[in-house]
């Protein structure tokens, strides 16, 4: 459709803004390491990239499908606990700490988040909201109630496996994967689902089935951030990722847009700049005036929803990630 | 091809499809008429299982398929069109279709996930095949469109189009020529001959509209509040005197 | 023996008169305007912060009058967040309510964090409690046995006002088919505005109530929130016989849980016992199964 595109533009392809993504990554992390970059802008840019992946998951079943799900933070602590478990219990050479106990994490998250599918996708609408929190209720108090993983106190003492490097490999991984599956006959079924789940199921779709593999999918993701974060904080406990963590993750989501996974980015990033500069400019205030954030939180959410409900990006993405137009008899994706 | 014992089924208090019998043969096109209400969509979503049955039994050839939900039928051979149009309409029109391809698409998961070679390679050929079956329907010109902004007649012709995408071998048709002017329902009578000469299907059709039951239709079933009160031949049925009776009530009919 | 077994029976009927009161609320406003009122659990809350301020600000008053006064207020708010927040997407997608509903409860947890402090506080004692000792060794406080009397009769009155007042039945009908009672001139937003003042006020009394019992702080909307909500699902969302019955046969289990097994399950059990009713019975023990038309 754009044939007379200046040659910039076209620079701007997946591939090169993932590259870019790491090389920055890269760069920043050695500038840190030498006392050169602040440590706090690189704190602040790897929570970014945690919340990415959150988010971006997320997205998938609420944003693309059109579900309602919202225990996601649920997902992110089975994944955070069990790659905790594995770096602690397990003697592994430290080369391989990392990538084991994220693997750890990502499965354990999506083996759970198929069985909650289950049993969640045979309620509709309204009930699915409740059953999804409610899951996410039911995994965080059954953590408290386990001994062997702290209980109530948490894990402590987790090796410190992440950086910005691996957390950026790990955001470019998630979102070149959630956009393949979004450009393929998958990202088609979903969205057919969502705008007529029964002529879907009359062309052969099994819909519980298509929408448990989003949510799947999301749960893993979900686990891969959980995992990410035990090995960042180093520290982590059951109320880390109660329902309040799953408002947070869905502030963001709905600020940048549903069903865009540029919306995600976005949405992310002004959401956790937002609440930085917040918490920096009113601290200086007065101290207790950091707090006001707790409000201003929610009443984002309430106003985006009020307003503007679509989110900043609406459902539109940036081009660089948006499929390939289809060529026949030639391109491919 | 197809064969239904003693439907019948009620929604709370109320007796919608009372002792419904069919029998449609490999390559037949038989019509399904009779006034609003009496329960002829009721039986089409009998058929393709969005609703379960309450009595009665289905074959799809020799295969008893009582009882299986819409996703199997459809697997077995069933597609259906709706009254109002159903088509996924913030999807292209080429994506409508893509979709429908689904089962034969040949590609898994994790060839999906990682756009592997074998992704590559059949999401190439679904495209070309895709796009011969859109020309067949004269839609391939618009293929980029979203569904929703295509003329009325089209989006009718793009869901056949659709619901043929899966190779079915029975098509229920459910009022297909609702909201048409003359010509496009001259049109959609053409449409009909040429898919029922070109893929080997029987066709069963619901329709308000008599001329195009009268000049598709070699057997018609009339219903009335759930039951069938008529079947034969289009001719002899419309002069059938419980059939005008039924319809005498009902001023909307285009007779 | 029977001195705990009728112990821990009374426990479970205050417990079920509180979660009542609560999932009251939740089950008219779903059955009105079909909105899971996520931030229903933090009116209970502030009900009985309100409860705690006016105690501690007007020494001296008397709980006839705290109670009612803290009902009205509360109802206020509710009225209040229904107008600024629920109205304008009244027909929107239902999405965007319960993501502000969501946002509305969170809003009002934080707040009353800021304001007053996340620690728990206990109402002080506002109704009498004397120790009533009878047979067996059996030892009942007054205040226990008023609190389930009390909620007991708000419950009838609530009965009553919803099947043989003239706005409880505009109410149920709004529930019925908010489209068709508009058409006949019923004025929609003036019985929404109701059915958010009565279940707040409600709320409001559970609130009070469980802070004279138990204690209060910012964050239990969430729990007992959640778990009243769970009683009203159980029940029938949009049944208020069903509100009441789902209650205190949620109270039942907990209370045995504690008892007999073990207190840290108790909320699994809760959110156990809804996902399998979920599963068996998708419309609670009295909901209506409402049929979709293809």
């Amino acid at each position: 459709m754009n044939m007379g595109e200046p040659k910039v533009s076209t620079l701007i392809t997946f591939r090169n803004v993932a590259l870019g993504t790491l090389i920055v990554a890269a760069s920043l992390q050695f500038l840190g390491s030498r006392d050169l970059f602040n440590h706090y802008y690189l704190h602040i840019l790897t929570i970014i990239g945690m919340n990415i992946i959150l988010v971006a998951s997320l997205n998938l079943v609420n944003g693309y499908l059109g579900e309602f799900a919202l225990g996601h933070a649920g997902f992110m602590a089975v994944g955070a606990y069990t790659a905790a478990l594995i770096t602690l219990k397990l003697p592994l050479p430290a080369l391989l700490r990392l990538p084991l106990s994220l693997a750890g994490g990502v499965i354990a998250a999506g083996v759970i988040g198929y069985l909650v599918g289950l049993v969640t996708f045979k309620t509709v609408g309204d009930y699915l909201a409740i059953v999804t929190l409610g899951f996410n209720m039911i995994i965080v108090n059954a953590i408290q109630n386990i001994d062997y993983v702290g209980g109530p106190r948490g894990l402590t003492g987790i090796p410190k496996e992440t950086n910005l490097m691996t957390v950026a490999l790990c955001v470019v991984l998630t979102y070149w994967i959630l956009r393949n599956l979004v450009d393929s006959i998958y990202g088609r079924m979903w969205l057919a689902i969502r705008e007529n789940a029964i002529a879907s199921e009359l062309i052969g779709i099994n819909v519980n089935r298509i929408k448990n593999l989003a949510f799947t999918i999301a749960a893993a993701f979900a686990g891969l951030a959980g995992g990410l974060y035990a090995e960042y904080q180093q520290f982590i406990t059951p109320k880390s990722f109660d329902y309040l963590r799953t408002t947070d993750i869905l502030v963001m989501l709905y600020l940048g847009g549903m069903g865009s996974l540029s919306g995600s980015i976005l949405g992310v990033v002004v959401y956790t700049l937002l609440m930085e500069i917040l918490r920096n400019v009113l601290g200086m205030i007065a101290p207790q005036l950091a707090d006001l954030r707790m409000l201003i939180s929610p009443l984002i959410l309430v106003i985006i929803m009020l307003t503007r409900q679509y989110g900043l990006m609406g459902n539109r993405e940036w081009r660089w990630l948006q499929p390939k137009r289809k060529e026949v008899g030639g391109g491919d994706a | 091809m197809l064969k239904i014992e003693n439907f019948s089924k009620s929604f709370g208090g109320l007796k919608a499809i009372d002792g419904f019998n069919l029998e449609l043969g490999s390559n037949d096109i038989h019509g399904i008429i009779g006034p609003n209400g009496a329960g002829k969509t009721t039986v089409f979503n009998l058929i393709t299982g969005i609703y379960p049955t309450d009595t009665g039994r289905i074959w799809l050839g020799d295969a008893e398929v009582t009882g299986l939900p819409s996703d199997d039928l459809c697997c077995l051979g069933i597609s259906r069109t709706f009254q109002n149009i159903r088509l996924f309409k913030q999807m292209t029109v080429w994506d409508n279709i893509l979709t429908a391809f689904h089962q034969r698409i040949g590609y898994g998961f994790w060839d999906a996930a990682f756009h592997l070679s074998r992704f590559k390679k059949r999401e190439r050929q679904i495209s070309v095949e895709s796009l011969e079956f859109l020309e067949r329907f004269g839609l391939a010109e618009r293929r980029d469109e979203l569904a929703e902004n295509l003329p009325y007649g089209e989006q009718r012709r793009l869901e056949i189009a659709r619901a043929l995408a899966t190779n079915p071998r029975i098509l229920l048709l459910d009022e297909p020529a609702a909201g048409m002017n003359p010509t496009e329902v001259e049109g959609l009578i053409g449409l009909i001959r040429d898919i029922h000469r070109d893929f080997e299907l029987s066709i069963l059709l619901i329709e308000h509209h008599m001329p195009v039951v009268m000049k598709l239709c070699q057997h018609v079933q009339v219903m009335d509040f759930g039951r069938t009160i008529a079947t034969g031949d289009p001719h002899s049925v419309i002069n059938d005197p419980l059939v005008i009776k039924a319809y005498l009530g009902d001023p909307e009919e285009i007779l | 023996m029977l001195a705990t077994v009728i112990q821990q029976l009374l426990n479970a009927a205050q417990l079920g008169a509180v979660y009542a009161l609560i999932a009251l609320g939740y089950t008219m406003v779903y059955g009105t305007i079909r909105l899971i009122n996520f931030a229903h659990g933090d009116i209970f809350m502030l009900g009985g912060f309100v409860g705690f301020l006016l105690v501690t600000m007007i020494p001296g008053l008397p709980v006839v009058v705290m109670i009612p006064s803290a009902m009205l207020l509360t109802a206020f708010v509710g009225v209040l967040i229904e107008r600024i927040a629920y109205r304008k997407l009244r027909n929107a997608q239902r999405m965007s309510l319960v993501i502000t509903a969501l946002g509305v409860g969170i809003f009002l947890e934080n707040l009353v964090r800021l304001l007053v402090g996340p620690q728990a506080r206990q109402i002080p004692a506002q109704l009498p409690n004397k120790a009533l000792k009878f047979a067996n060794g059996v030892v009942i406080t007054e205040d226990k046995i008023l609190i389930i009397a009390i909620s007991l009769l708000l419950m009838v009155v609530l009965w009553l006002f919803v099947n043989k007042t003239l706005i409880g039945t505009a109410m149920r009908a709004v529930a019925d088919n908010k489209d068709a009672v508009q058409l006949m001139g019923v004025n929609l937003n003036l019985v929404i505005s109701t059915t958010f003042a009565v279940g707040s006020a409600l709320a409001a009394a559970g609130g009070i109530f469980f802070g004279q019992a138990y204690s209060i702080d910012p964050y239990m909307g969430i729990d007992l929130g959640w778990k009243a909500f769970i009683a009203a699902v159980i029940g029938g969302i949009g049944s208020i016989e069903g509100a009441v019955l789902g209650s205190f046969l949620l109270a039942g289990v907990e209370v045995l849980t504690v008892a007999y097994l073990s207190s840290n399950l108790k909320n699994g059990i809760a959110f156990g016992l809804l996902i399998i009713l979920l599963l068996i019975r998708p419309n609670g023990i009295m909901g209506r199964a409402e049929l979709k038309k293809v």
